[in-house]
């Protein structure tokens, strides 16, 4: 972006927007396709000249050759044009072809500037007809004009807005947005709210990645140098969520030391509540006066520390509900800006992002851990060069190279599509990296045996009777929460991850499983997979392995 | 579709000036462009730019109350002309309201008559 008066092109095939813009827009520089020095309202050509913006894409082209430092396009969308001057198109329709012009000129702009800001003079109702406002929506560097189209008050709002919105660079952490409208929404909501100072309330279900959220996206575009600390409360005794908090003195209670809490702990940086509504009423008085004073008070202590804490509070619960039902203070829910909310949305209203989330959580996976190391083992065994991450290839068989491909097949993303998906993205992550480590297992197994053929190395086919048995696992381990059936009491830590501490549950309940049925590998697949147990005791006794647990160590139930 | 397009070709280009000018603030530049915008759309003045898209529609639809009063607005538009390019200050003020009344008029019917209407 330049550092003067920002400069917008517009791109109109008559001269509605240009003349709008030239008597109510003085504050900026317009990129002309004429080489005398600005302001076009200064030259004597001034109102007889056609050289002052873009009609069509070949003058789009000229003008960004010209001026290399344009900030904002202004973009009509319907171009009267004759046919040889428009883009060409597959579409036989000229009519449709001159409605949708400006969404023709935008897709051409992509290609050689994916990030330059655009607002499309038109509004979702005249798009709709087209059924074109989707796909705009995902380009988050596009934003309509809407009714206020040729409200010059209106319109300079919105240029400010894409502007500042640029200030805040490349994408700050690796979130996996994927391509479905409503995360195209989140992502432009939350970069612009992490650069405010407000508390941010995330809402959504378990497993959508609400923590990721706070910590790649709002922490890393906050700009703080602080830590990111996150604190799970409904996983901490009420007792004990006060004095974590807000820390303690050394004789505050029997025990008590001089500790600082998680606000301390943050200054400087973000702090994620997890579980907000689970906060015990008394702490949520004192959380509302940290809030409001900027200080807080160790327990034991009556002098307070200033802090400088960005908080992000997340929930599953219907706070608004909480307030009426008087289980959480209406003034703190009040507090947390509920007006500013951002909603994650469930895995299975972005069901189209299925794919890609799999390819990055595949990616992610596979990245360190015991995973890593099975993945080098077969990589050593079969001969394979390359160390990247492994790829998946989606409703077509992998193609061949020298790293590694899992491949999914179509009636299996149709099994997984179907899926509802409660335990969302986590669920997801669980499903796919279970699914990549059986198929490895495979492999290496038919290496071992000498019954894998070289031209097929790299190449790792996930069954579709595999996935049918995970996927139904997960659905019998969702009626089986709901009925309280096999219930084990699991101690739930706060890990630095949800992977990790989703990982640590998982250990636990093999743990518990594995001693439960004395060591008896066949009992276990029983316990956790449908069909053969012979057969799945293998799968389970390599997840077993996967988990770090080992063999032996839990004594033998007595029969 | 038809009633998105009327909103667009019609509604929306004749409230252009309309949109910028409070009412006491007219100058003979803005006043010129308002009239570019009421008499001189491209297809015409915007009353026959209406009737050539609003007809189609009550054909298929039937008699729409949006339309009537859109019809109504840009006849007294139509009455005003002479007024309005000699820059009568009351003509320019009446002529924003109609125009802003004719393009809220238009886009309520689009959004009422939906996608997949006529």
């Amino acid at each position: 972006m330049s550092t003067e008066v920002p400069k917008v092109l517009i791109v109109d095939d008559a001269n509605h927007y240009v003349e709008v813009a030239h008597q109510f827009l003085r504050g900026y520089r317009y990129a002309t396709r004429c080489s005398l020095p600005g302001p076009c309202w200064t030259c004597p050509k001034f109102g007889h000249c056609s050289l002052t913006h873009a009609h069509d894409l070949g003058e789009v082209n000229q003008a960004l050759a010209l001026h290399p430092d344009i900030d904002v396009v202004l973009l009509d969308v319907v171009f009267e044009l004759p046919r040889e001057r428009l883009v060409p198109s597959g579409e036989v329709d000229l009519e449709k072809r001159r409605r949708l012009q400006g969404l023709a000129i935008l897709a051409e702009l992509r290609k050689t500037h994916p990030t330059l800001p655009v607002i499309l003079m038109t509004s979702q109702e005249e798009l709709a007809y087209e059924d074109a406002a989707a796909a705009l929506s995902v380009d988050e560097y596009v934003t309509l004009a809407g009714a206020d189209a040729f409200d010059a008050r209106s319109l300079g709002l919105l240029v400010e807005r894409l502007l500042a919105r640029r200030v805040v660079g490349p994408d700050p952490g690796p979130y996996h947005w994927g391509k479905s409208l409503c995360m195209a929404r989140l992502r432009r909501d939350s970069q612009v709210l992490a650069r405010t100072s407000l508390p941010i309330l995330l809402l959504g279900e378990s497993g959508t990645g609400k923590t990721a959220l706070a910590e790649k996206v709002i922490h890393g575009a906050s700009g703080r140098k602080g830590a990111f600390l996150s604190v799970d409360l409904a996983a901490l005794p009420s007792t004990l969520v006060a004095a974590e908090l807000f820390g303690t003195s050394r004789g505050a209670f029997s025990g008590a030391t001089d500790r600082p809490g998680r606000f301390e702990r943050a200054d400087g940086g973000t702090l994620l509540l997890d579980e907000i509504g689970n906060l015990p009423m008394d702490v949520q008085r004192t959380l509302l006066l940290v809030m409001e004073s900027g200080r807080v008070t160790r327990l034991g202590e009556s002098s307070a520390r200033p802090v400088d804490v960005r908080l992000v509070a997340a929930t599953n619960a219907d706070l608004a509900s909480a307030v009426r039902a008087g289980t959480f203070r209406a003034d703190l829910h009040s507090r947390l800006n509920p007006a500013a909310r951002l909603l994650v949305p469930a895995l299975r209203e972005r069901i189209d992002d299925l794919p890609e989330l799999m390819s990055a959580l595949l990616a992610r996976g596979f990245a360190a851990g015991p995973n890593a190391t099975l993945l080098a083992d077969y990589r050593k065994a079969a001969g394979l060069a390359a160390s990247s991450a492994p790829q998946l290839s989606t409703g077509r068989p992998a193609a061949a190279s020298d790293g590694v491909t899992f491949s999914v097949a179509a009636t299996s993303m149709r099994d997984l599509r179907a899926h509802a998906w409660p335990g969302n993205v986590r669920e997801l992550d669980h499903l796919v990296t279970t699914a990549a480590v059986f198929a490895l297992s495979d492999a290496l197994s038919g290496l071992a045996a000498g019954r894998a053929h070289p031209a097929t190395a790299g190449m790792l086919p996930i069954s579709a009777k595999l996935i049918r048995e995970l996927v139904a696992s997960l659905g019998v381990r969702a009626a089986s929460a709901r009925s309280g059936a096999g219930a084990m009491s699991i101690a739930v830590e706060p890990a630095a991850t949800l992977h990790a501490l989703s990982r640590h549950i998982e250990a636990q309940v093999f743990r518990r499983a594995y001693e439960e049925v004395g060591g008896d590998f066949e009992a276990l697949a029983q316990r956790f997979l449908q069909g053969d147990p012979a057969a799945n005791a293998r799968r389970v006794r390599l997840r077993f392995n996967q988990l770090g647990l080992r063999v032996g160590r839990a004594p033998r139930a007595k029969k | 579709m038809l009633a998105s397009r009327l909103a667009h070709d019609v509604g929306k280009y004749m409230a252009r000036t309309a949109h910028n000018v409070a009412a006491d603030k007219w100058t003979p530049t803005l006043a010129a462009m308002l009239c570019r915008d009421l008499f001189e759309l491209r297809g015409g003045r915007a009353s026959a730019v209406f009737e050539t898209l609003a007809r189609p529609i009550e054909s298929l639809s039937g008699p729409q109350e949006g339309l009537v009063r859109a019809r109504a607005h840009l006849a007294e538009l139509d009455a005003l002309e002479g007024h309005l390019r000699a820059s009568d200050a009351g003509a320019l003020a009446r002529a924003a309201v109609l125009a802003l009344a004719v393009e809220d008029g238009l886009r309520k019917l689009a959004r009422d008559l939906g996608k997949g209407s006529p």
